[in-house]
């Protein structure tokens, strides 16, 4: 019997291998991933209209540099950056104009301020003006004095943040819990490859979400429109082996197809620009960010999301083809629930609006979702999102299956 | 094997596709006929299980169709038999083999047999999107038989099949009549005579005969009647009766009618069979169909 079982699940892989739909999908998504593989190091740079070096030197000379500032970022290399800075602007040979605003020339940006170039992007957040998030200038105009201040700063600059109206008691006390967990001084390492596995995951999880409903599209809707179902339910194991043996296919595929773009992305990415940087705490390239993860850690967290999300596109694209007769119809949907809520932005006030719009799963994609500024609160019980909406996207899933089920044995052939 | 179908009704929003068929089939093979829209599919989807009565109740030996063994005891092939393209005629059959509940090994003997049985050895391994109809057809005769059913309901098994793989089919069904029972619908009236036991005649969704050929034939007996008369009055006698046959001679037209008298004085009797029946149940339908309305 358990034979069987298994024999339907091959059975149902073999129907979505056979597919061409299935080969363009996976052909899609290898260009997805090479275009966000490569795109990063295509081209050249150009410094006030005049072209540069290209972007693939770029990369090479920041992960050398990156290596070179291999440690921890303490008072002593804060200082040491602050007064090579002050050198560098105080040379008005260096600058670019003689305006208020700091902007080096072409020359000086290349030989000078990109070996520091990797280390400085964090202190253009922690260092900006009060009321301002962001201002790589302000750097040039430290004193070595607040080379001992950075990581209080830095608190500052989240107290800031949090401060604000929009932000709850509960989510407060989580960011600060969360906080102190975090060790100082950071770790700086190479970490490029890790930042852009990040910053890919959105797309990248939109593209694999839709190649999984592509491929599972059809999985009941395929039986109606090809007249299979009348055979299927008229057979012994029509009505509840094979149901549970296509739910087994679905979930299944959509996990291994998510995994092995997710895996091929890491490791083509860590292939192309280092593998170094895994112990690097996340908080160097977002320094604001109260998640006390390394870079590692961070991927691992955001890859699982993307599957857990992909896996809910995949049930609701399963439950879609029980129900619709068509799998172009599911297709449709599908597509609708991935792309449309693109133009859906979220309330900044965390609300119950806000709460249900992060809870649509193309909305649990990306950096900017999982590790959020806002949590999921209830009452005086805060969760960081990575790891409710895992738990919530497992729940759905459950619920969707029996409808799912339901849907098929109750078929009715006319 | 006792099949009873008691008060079976199928209704749409404002259609009866079946209404209120009862009766009871034991071991043999019966045929459905009936117009188009007649309710045999619909009867035998709900035979199947694959289609809920609005009311009434369907049991083989006890069983329900919603029971898994009752599925086990069926084989079925539908009108719009449904396959997967990419499939060859083996693994297709191996996929049903093991929705059916047969081992692989099992699987693998039977489907064999059925290939051979079904002229389609030779195609075994070729995509069924390459495959002729009758091919198709054959494939799906054999994907019903896979788990050797008890029931076997089989909704127009002869379609898209030539004359050669339709005696063979008809032998094929002879054989298999005992110790179960067939239910089979085809248009092709040659058929059912050859290999029905029995004969169940549906019209807009009412079984108005269940019996053997000869007792059914007893409706038209004794009017079936054969004449050849000039053209003028084959039109003037095709108004006043159903014509079943109409042939161009040289001089005159050839007519075979049903009437209850003699419709001319030359008129000769002749011997009643099944198509005659259908014609005079089923003309007026023809005719609408015929009309294109």
């Amino acid at each position: 019997m358990e034979n069987n079982f298994f024999t339907l699940v091959g059975f149902e892989y073999k129907k979505i291998f056979k597919r061409k739909s299935t080969y363009l999908s996976f052909l899609m998504i290898a260009f997805v991933i090479t275009i966000s593989l490569f795109g990063p190091i295509m081209g050249d740079y150009y410094v006030e209209g005049v072209k540069g070096i290209s972007k693939y030197e770029m990369m090479d000379i920041d992960r050398q540099y990156s290596r070179a500032n291999r440690g921890y970022i303490d008072e002593n290399k804060i200082a040491e950056i602050i007064m090579q800075s002050k050198l560098l602007v105080a040379d008005k040979e260096n600058l670019s104009s003689s305006n208020e605003i700091v902007l080096l020339s072409k020359d000086t940006y290349e030989k000078f301020a990109l070996m520091y170039n990797p280390i400085m992007r964090i202190f253009g957040s922690v260092y900006a003006p009060k009321g301002n998030f962001l201002d790589y200038t302000a750097f040039y105009k430290l004193s070595a004095d607040d080379a001992k201040s950075f990581y209080n700063k830095r608190l500052e600059k989240m107290e800031e943040f949090y401060s604000n109206q929009y932000y709850t008691d509960a989510e407060i006390k989580k960011y600060n819990e969360l906080n102190a967990k975090i060790n100082t001084p950071f770790y700086f390492d190479h970490y490029e490859g890790y930042d852009n596995i990040l910053k890919q995951s959105s797309g990248l999880s939109v593209f694999t979400a839709l190649l999984v409903s592509i491929c599972i599209a059809p999985i009941f809707a395929g039986e109606y429109s090809g007249h299979t179902a009348q055979l299927i339910l008229a057979s012994k194991f029509g009505k509840n082996k094979l149901i549970l043996a296509k739910i087994v296919s679905s979930i299944t595929f959509s996990i291994f197809a998510s995994f092995l773009v997710m895996g091929v992305t890491i490791l083509l990415n860590l292939s192309v620009y280092g593998f170094d940087g895994s112990n690097v705490p996340l908080q160097v390239s977002y320094p604001l960010l109260p998640y006390p993860l390394t870079m590692l850690g961070a991927v691992i967290v955001n890859s699982v999301l993307s599957i857990m999300g992909i896996l809910l596109i995949s049930m609701v694209t399963m439950l879609m083809s029980s129900i619709l007769k068509n799998p172009f119809g599911v297709i449709i949907i599908t597509n609708l629930m991935l792309f449309a809520p693109m133009f859906i932005s979220t309330p900044e006030n965390n609300g119950i609006l806000a709460t249900i719009i992060r809870l649509i799963p193309a909305k649990m994609f990306g950096i900017l979702n999982v590790f959020s500024d806002h949590f999921f609160t209830f009452e005086n019980f805060a969760f960081t999102p990575y790891v409710f909406l895992p738990i919530f996207a497992l729940i759905a899933c459950i619920l969707l299956i029996p409808f799912a089920y339901r849907a098929f044995k109750n078929y009715q052939v006319s | 094997m006792e099949l009873i179908i008691d008060r079976i009704t199928k209704q749409y929003a404002n259609k009866i596709a079946v209404d209120r068929i009862s009766c009871s089939l034991k071991d043999g093979v019966y045929a459905l006929l009936g117009s188009n829209g007649a309710g045999k599919t619909t009867l035998m989807r709900m035979l199947c299980g694959v289609l809920a009565p609005t009311s009434g109740e369907i049991k083989l030996n006890d069983l329900n169709t919603s029971d898994e063994e009752y599925r086990n005891l069926l084989g079925y092939l539908p009108q719009d038999f449904g396959y997967y393209p990419d499939f060859t005629a083996m693994e297709f059959l191996m996929y049903i083999s093991s929705l059916k509940g047969l081992d692989k090994s099992a699987a693998k003997l039977r489907s064999t047999e059925l290939l051979n049985i079904t002229s389609l050895s030779d195609v075994a391994k070729k995509k069924i999107k390459t495959f002729s109809g009758g091919m198709k057809q054959r494939l799906g005769i054999a994907q019903a038989m896979l788990n050797n059913p008890k029931l076997l309901i089989l909704d127009e098994p002869t379609a898209g099949l030539d004359p050669k793989e339709r005696v063979k089919f008809r032998n094929l069904i002879s054989d298999l009549s005992k110790d179960r029972i067939i239910i089979l619908s085809t248009h092709i009236v040659s058929d059912i005579e050859y290999i029905a036991n029995k004969i169940l005649v549906m019209k807009s969704g009412q079984l108005i005969h269940n019996g053997s050929l000869d007792e059914i034939i007893k409706v038209i007996e004794n009017k079936i009647w054969e004449c050849s008369v000039s053209t003028s009055e084959a039109e003037n006698l095709s108004k006043m009766y159903t014509i079943i046959n109409i042939r161009h001679e040289k001089d005159n037209t050839f007519l075979r009618l049903v009437s209850d008298k003699s419709p001319t004085p030359d008129a000769v009797k002749a011997q009643a069979c099944l198509e005659d029946l259908y014609i005079y149940y089923f003309s007026d339908i023809s005719e609408v169909e015929r009309n294109g309305k």
